[in-house]
């Protein structure tokens, strides 16, 4: 593979990352971002999306179509994985059940 | 001679079965990363039943593969599975990948949303699996 051949898939990834992060940033305006390969397989690019939000398939409904059309269509192993503060482990409640902090993340 | 599709049917059948023990357990993030294997056990096997090959010579259905070929190829192509079904393994995946990489705990109600998900999706592979013998 040669330095232009690799110079431009990581354009075109860079193309999907900003627009992935803009459709998320139109629902959520105080979304941040942070992309890392997926430590099970180096291939895949994964966007993570802080959010305000507390169900992961409601963030996930924003860019499934743009993403699912970039893995197949343009070939771009991408996926949005929403970073959800509201999901860290706050207090045990019982055996078997967790506790979903509650607070407002206003500085999103 | 054993099928490969049909071994890695029988092992998306047992991912499932441990991802509804996990949840009825209260175990919900690992409940997440069986619904995410039975999906991607399934989609092997589709994609096997369907003739399509591994990528390059070693054989090995990657992570980075699998669902865009069941999505792209079996569903939006050859239509072969419900388009409900095109969503499944990004959906499984991100949750697996908050599961087993990050300090976040899975809520119960997105867990049983997941196994709802990965039966479907099983399911939907092992009627045609059925249908084609």
């Amino acid at each position: 593979m040669t330095a232009m051949q690799v110079s431009k898939e990581d354009a075109r990834m860079q193309r999907a990352i900003d627009e992935l992060s803009d459709l998320l940033r139109r629902r959520y305006p105080g979304a941040e971002f942070f992309v890392a390969p997926a430590p099970d397989d180096a291939a895949i690019v994964h966007l993570y999306a802080r959010v305000d939000d507390d169900d992961a398939d409601t963030v996930l409904d924003v860019v499934m179509d743009r993403m699912l059309a970039l893995q197949f269509d343009e070939g771009l192993p991408i996926y949005v994985i929403p970073d959800l503060d509201r999901w860290r482990l706050a207090a045990p409640a019982r055996a078997g059940e967790c506790v979903i902090g509650s607070q407002n993340r206003g500085e999103h | 001679m054993i099928d490969p599709a049909d071994v890695f049917l029988r092992e998306a059948r047992e991912s499932l079965d441990g991802a509804e023990s996990e949840a009825t357990d209260g175990r919900f993030n690992n409940c997440a990363n069986r619904c995410y294997y039975a999906c991607y056990q399934a989609a092997v096997a589709a994609l096997m039943q369907a003739g399509v090959r591994t990528p390059g010579t070693r054989g090995q259905w990657s992570h980075e593969y699998v669902p865009a070929q069941f999505a792209g190829l079996l569903i939006q192509r050859r239509k072969l599975y419900p388009s409900s079904l095109r969503d499944a393994s990004a959906r499984t995946r991100a949750m697996r990948q908050i599961a087993d990489y990050e300090d976040k705990m899975i809520p119960r109600e997105q867990a049983e949303r997941l196994v709802r998900r990965a039966r479907e999706f099983v399911d939907a592979v092992a009627q045609r699996s059925r249908g084609s013998t």
